[in-house]
């Protein structure tokens, strides 16, 4: 899944990055609350692990074919999120620099296609959910087939939405998305499998490991790591799944052209006309894009502007609201 | 026998100190310097216009005077990297087939809007990687960290990309050790582990490498390490000579995107031919 430079545009390339570096800023200011020398030696010799370990292959019964790991999610497992995903980002620029496997334009990109969601989603959302309580086989397991099959996916649809974004290939959407998506269940699948039965291992041998970052998980997320998880997701489906939106019409469109031959009816009066030249005038980003164009670059900003500004007039609402509260005198 | 992707790697990370300029006049380029030039190669690269061939054709000019100024084995570095066009050649692949409006004449021979996309996304890709194989051999694992700690990167990133650098060769011969002690046990015939193996194998691997880390901590604390590092500065490398390569090449690559050069070689060929 390793994007090449020339899968991306500038644009495209600049916005990944940026994403990737906030995920970064914040593994970073997570591990310097740790012994600083614990997780730089630890990024830095398991990345060597991971190295090592993607070279490994496993065969997979019945296909006649051996799979490897990725090892995104394994490392969250044992070192916590964040230090997996420093290691993980790390392995993913050397590939990168020695073996020009994925560019140096698109390392923004790939650090979030695979490392972010294998480390911070599958290892920072999923293992601890999945794994709450008392850790098992079962457990392990489960947790670890879901993950992975989710961090892949998520992967692949990432890379269909950038290469689309880019404009690179004439290939329609949805059979890009036919191509990409169950071939890394598949490969999902498998890597679940493998990552189950490796930490299987680590949780007969040595229990302790794994259960430091499954007793993290029984707390529950702070406020500010729920604010920032969920503005991901709006940014992520309001910037770039906006752009499998259905261009059929809506229900009232549909019934409208069944019932009046169109789907958009004239209004009359003078009220209307003044509503309507006002709406001309603040409508930026009119049917959701950039005026007079239909790109898909369009499409993303709007979706990313508009949550902005939703999540923008969101908090300074409930920070009113809790202003006035704090003023009003407490009826005892 | 052919060698095995671990072998690979190993092999991999020699040619690096073989390949470094060191010693000759283009050792006085800083590694910052090569790291900009190769981001501003790959930024102009991407933005030219998928149909504009003779552009893209243009910027070969780089990785061609890497070849023979700088020495760097070029034909040796597209049969490695072979495999990295595959997503590219997939992708643009469906082009010919989506887009068949004729886009160019040469001759009587008509090339359409999807092939001529085609070439232009494999050439890019083939120019992009080409960029990127180099750069670390032109600079080398400590030369990347240099640049990094210069870019105000944190300080834990670039020492962690050295201590991988360090124990990557080390990780790999062990794990070739395992695997060839699996294979002379197990009596299978490939290398591929069966299931039975896979959780007590790579756990093993992981459970070892947990353990060298926490030695590694501990000596890195006995040494005193507070999450700054320092590496030496060669004594040749220049500042001046960085920033002549980093304007040189950017003028040549904003000439090349911008005044259209290929356009006036054709002119002037067709001219001379006429």
């Amino acid at each position: 899944m390793h994007m090449s430079d020339a899968l991306l545009t500038p644009a495209v390339a600049g916005t990944m990055y940026a994403a990737s570096a906030i995920a970064v800023g914040a593994a970073v200011t997570k591990i310097r609350k740790s012994p600083q020398s614990v997780k730089v030696a630890e990024a830095g010799v398991m990345g060597a692990f991971v190295f090592a370990a993607q070279m490994i292959n496993f065969s997979i019964p019945g296909t006649g074919s051996s799979g490897h790991i990725c090892g995104g999610m394994l490392l969250a497992a044992v070192l916590g999120p964040a230090a997996g995903f420093l290691t993980m980002a790390v392995v993913l620029l050397v590939q990168c620099l020695l073996f020009a496997d994925g560019g140096i334009l698109a390392y923004g990109a790939n650090l979030w296609n695979m490392a972010f969601y294998g480390c911070m989603l599958g290892g920072g959302v999923i293992w601890p959910l999945m794994t709450k309580g008392e850790l098992s086989r079962k457990k392990i397991f489960a947790a670890s087939i879901v993950g992975n099959i989710v961090a892949l996916q998520l992967g692949a649809f990432s890379v269909t939405l950038e290469t689309l974004a880019s404009g690179i290939t004439k290939l329609p959407f949805s059979a890009f998305v036919l191509a990409m998506l169950p071939i890394h269940l598949a490969i999902g699948t498998v890597e679940g499998l493998i990552t189950g039965a490796v930490l299987s291992f680590v949780y007969d041998t040595r229990p302790e490991m794994l259960e430091v970052n499954s007793a993290v998980s029984t707390s529950r997320f702070s406020r500010g790591a729920m604010l920032a998880i969920f503005t991901a997701a709006a940014l992520a489906v309001g910037g770039l799944l906006s752009l499998a939106a259905s261009s059929s019409p809506d229900g009232l469109e549909w019934s409208m052209e069944k019932v009046a031959g169109t789907s958009e009816l004239e209004s009359s009066g003078d009220l209307h006309s003044e509503a309507a030249a006002v709406q001309e005038k603040t409508a930026l980003l009119p049917d959701y894009n950039l005026p007079d164009s239909e790109s898909a670059g369009g499409n993303i900003l709007s979706g990313v502007v508009g949550s902005l500004i939703v999540l923008a007039i969101c908090c300074l609402a409930c920070g009113a609201l809790n202003l006035r509260r704090n003023r009003q005198p407490s009826v005892s | 026998m052919s060698p095995s992707p671990l072998e690979n790697v190993i092999a991999a990370f020699h040619e690096i100190e073989r390949v470094r300029p060191s010693g000759q006049p283009q050792g006085k380029i800083p590694p910052v310097a090569r790291f900009a030039v190769t981001l501003t190669f790959l930024v102009t690269l991407v933005s030219f216009d998928k149909y504009d061939f003779p552009g893209v054709l243009g910027m070969t000019v780089y990785p061609l005077a890497l070849a023979l100024a700088e020495k760097i084995p070029v034909a040796r570095g597209l049969r490695q990297l072979r495999h990295a066009l595959l997503l590219v050649v997939l992708l643009g692949i469906a082009n010919p087939f989506f887009d068949r409006a004729v886009a160019v004449r040469i001759g009587t021979v008509a090339i359409s809007g999807g092939w001529l996309s085609f070439a232009v996304l494999f050439l890019k890709g083939v120019l992009a990687l080409l960029a990127g194989w180099s750069l670390l051999r032109l600079t080398g694992v400590d030369g990347m960290a240099r640049t990094f700690a210069s870019l105000r990167f944190p300080p834990s990133f670039g020492f962690s990309i050295l201590l991988m650098h360090r124990y990557l060769v080390i990780m790999a011969k062990e794990t070739i050790r395992m695997r060839d002690a699996y294979t002379l046990r197990s009596g299978t015939r490939g290398s591929a582990l069966k299931p039975s193996a896979w959780g007590p194998f790579a756990g093993l691997l992981l459970l070892r490498s947990i353990d060298r880390s926490n030695r590694v901590k501990d000596a890195m604390d006995l040494r005193g390490y507070s999450g700054a590092y320092r590496l030496p500065r060669p004594s040749d490398e220049s500042t001046s000579a960085g920033w002549l390569y980093f304007v040189l090449w950017t003028g040549c690559f904003a000439a090349i995107r911008y005044c259209d050069p290929m356009l006036a070689i054709g002119k002037l060929a067709l001219e001379i031919f006429k």
